[in-house]
């Protein structure tokens, strides 16, 4: 029946000379590849992680190495972005850093997206008690500023990489219940899942299989941006040594070892900071394409 | 009205609850025994060990040790500092000026450049003002607030000369911290401003006062402003846990002497109680901060309420 209704759909197309209909996520895309702000930080963004990738074949230089003769060299032909007190090439740690940086933001988000969309999925699907329990607590999360929170979180874990992911995907994570919970809200309802209910499907089937597909786009959205704030938030936990901790090349991290010499090493925090802002920018313009591609009614 | 204030006070109450059972757990939930925390590095006999258990009352069931943590609250016991024995109470209360200046500083900031760079660009809609300011506020939500600061330093202070780098006392020492603070949240309003007066500027009031007669300058500023400083208000109620947050790291690197600076020394110093009071303390200030903008939300918005 299905294939029959496309099928008709197609030729009709056909006959008034339109193109053939495409599907939600087909749209998204065009309207994605249109937007050209989505398209340089797409772009961007792809350069940053193959650099990350392939950063041992970038440079000769290796991110630990010490040496004190070269200690503190202003950029130069030898050393592009200058070298820190130890003499370790600055190019190279952050090249090497960005490993580190585009991952924990990876990861934090990852930890979000466990954490509140498994609850958000709860309060939306069940409502009632379970709805207004688990919201009252995401409420009391949101009340906190989300450094407090990941701050109190490795105040009790110790400082480290891990531990600075956990706090940032934990602080996160009460924004992604709450897009989840409105999307499963408004799926709910749907005939759909009224049907998959009248044929016998379990609430685990109906949740896994008619619901969560609809708040795939939500969550795309969410995580996109949401790698954003968590490199900055992880990258300030490394500043205030709470974070990656030395001699790790890490983003945050090598902003902090360059605020001693700020005086006569200004490569040692301009470079790093650049390195941040473009990541975040990239992602945010990416970010903003895909909110306007996969719901046009958020578009600014 | 009043039901609503009513039922949003209401909602502070378990919120402080739980902020305050959050930060009596920290120092249980920290992996080892709290004694051995306190002591540090070191060397301790165990009657010693078991006596500062009972000191600190960690003999005691958890219930009535939280019980008697939430009592001390409005007396203001807070505990003492591990390093220093100095009251936790009284190590927030002389940081509390620096903070509250550096916030309101930064609001200020924030408030001024974020509106002004909004309206100019939403104005100025297509020029390459517009695509200017814009450009400006997308490099400023993309910018780690501690970088900026650092930055700031190096131009303004050790370069030029103009401000002092570090340090609490006197204008001179507000500027550039606040304006590191104020910049981000300034980014974030100056975006959210420029489309809502876009918005605005397509209602038919708009078009209605135009065709009155009245000059374009009377029109932005009676019809367009006025709708547009609402969210202006909502941005920056919102935004203020951006500040609170910046503040932490800004004072940090400013080496202001303020409860967030305070806060990030006693977590690596692992000075407990002192991390548990300026927690509490943030989340209070935030709480009724958020209660001050939601009724006030109320007041210039009557639909509002009833959501």
């Amino acid at each position: 029946m299905r294939t029959s209704i496309r099928a008709s759909a197609s030729t009709e197309a056909q006959v008034l000379g339109r193109a053939a209909p495409r599907s939600p996520w087909g749209e998204a895309l065009l309207r994605l590849r249109r937007s050209k702000s989505a398209l340089l930080g797409g772009i961007i963004l792809a350069g940053l992680i193959a650099a990350a990738v392939a950063a041992p074949l970038l440079t000769p230089w290796d991110p630990l190495e010490m040496n004190a003769v070269d200690g503190l060299k202003a950029p130069s032909a030898r050393h592009w972005l200058g070298t820190d007190i130890l003499g370790r090439d600055l190019f190279t740690r952050i090249l090497f850093g960005s490993r580190i940086s585009l991952q924990t933001g990876l990861i934090s988000v990852a930890i979000a997206i466990l954490i509140g969309v498994p609850v958000g999925l709860s309060a939306g699907f069940y409502g009632g008690l379970t709805d207004r329990a688990l919201m009252r607590l995401v409420d009391l999360m949101l009340t906190f500023p989300g450094i407090l929170l990941a701050l109190v979180v490795i105040a009790i874990l110790g400082p480290n990489l891990l531990n600075a992911m956990l706090a940032v995907g934990i602080s996160a994570s009460p924004t992604f219940a709450r897009v989840v919970r409105a999307a499963v809200l408004s799926s709910r309802e749907q005939t759909y899942v009224e049907a998959a209910r009248a044929t016998g499907c379990t609430n685990a089937r109906i949740i896994l299989r008619h619901i969560l597909p609809n708040t795939v786009a939500p969550i795309i959205v969410l995580g996109t941006l949401g790698v954003a704030g968590a490199i900055i938030a992880a990258a300030a936990l490394s500043y205030l040594g709470l974070g990656t901790q030395p001699p790790t090349p890490e983003w945050g991290g090598l902003l902090s070892e360059g605020r001693n010499y700020l005086r006569v090493a200004w490569w040692m925090t301009t470079f790093p900071g650049l390195a941040i802002m473009t990541a975040v920018l990239s992602i945010n313009l990416l970010g903003d394409g895909l909110r306007d591609a996969l719901d046009p009614r958020l578009q600014s | 009205m009043l039901q609503f204030v009513v039922r949003r006070l209401l909602f502070v109450l378990p919120t402080m609850v739980a902020a305050s059972i959050l930060v009596f757990l920290m120092l249980h939930l920290v992996p080892g025994d709290p004694a051995i925390i306190f002591f540090g590095d070191q060397p301790v006999t165990p009657e010693r060990l078991e006596m500062v258990r009972h000191q600190m009352g960690l003999d005691r069931p958890l219930v009535i040790q939280y019980l008697d943590f939430v009592r001390g609250i409005p007396r203001g016991d807070l505990g003492r500092s591990i390093h220093n024995r100095t009251p936790v109470f009284e190590e927030l209360r002389t940081r509390v000026a620096s903070s509250a200046t550096l916030a309101l500083a930064a609001f200020a900031v924030a408030g001024v450049l974020g509106l002004g760079l909004g309206l100019l660009s939403a104005l100025r809609r297509g020029t390459w003002i517009d695509a200017g300011a814009m450009l400006v506020a997308l490099a400023g939500v993309s910018m780690p607030i501690f970088w900026l600061a650092a930055m700031l330093i190096f131009v303004f202070s050790l370069r030029l000369g103009w401000f002092p780098a570090t340090g609490f006392g006197g204008w001179n020492r507000l500027v550039l911290p606040a304006v590191a603070l104020g910049f981000v949240t300034a980014a974030t309003l100056a975006r959210l401003v420029r489309s809502s007066v876009l918005e605005v500027l397509l209602q038919p009031f708009v078009t209605t006062a135009r065709a009155k007669g009245l000059r374009e300058a009377v029109v932005i500023r009676r019809h367009v402003l006025k709708n547009a400083f609402i969210a202006v208000v909502t941005v920056l109620g919102l935004q203020f846990g951006t500040l609170l947050s910046g503040a932490v790291i800004t004072e940090t690197v400013f080496a202001r002497p303020g409860v967030g600076k305070l806060l990030v020394d006693a977590i690596s110093n692992k000075d407990f109680p002192i991390v548990q009071g300026a927690v509490l303390f943030i989340a209070l200030i935030y709480t009724v901060i958020n209660l001050v903008v939601d009724l006030s939300y109320a007041y210039l918005d009557p639909r509002i309420r009833f959501d």
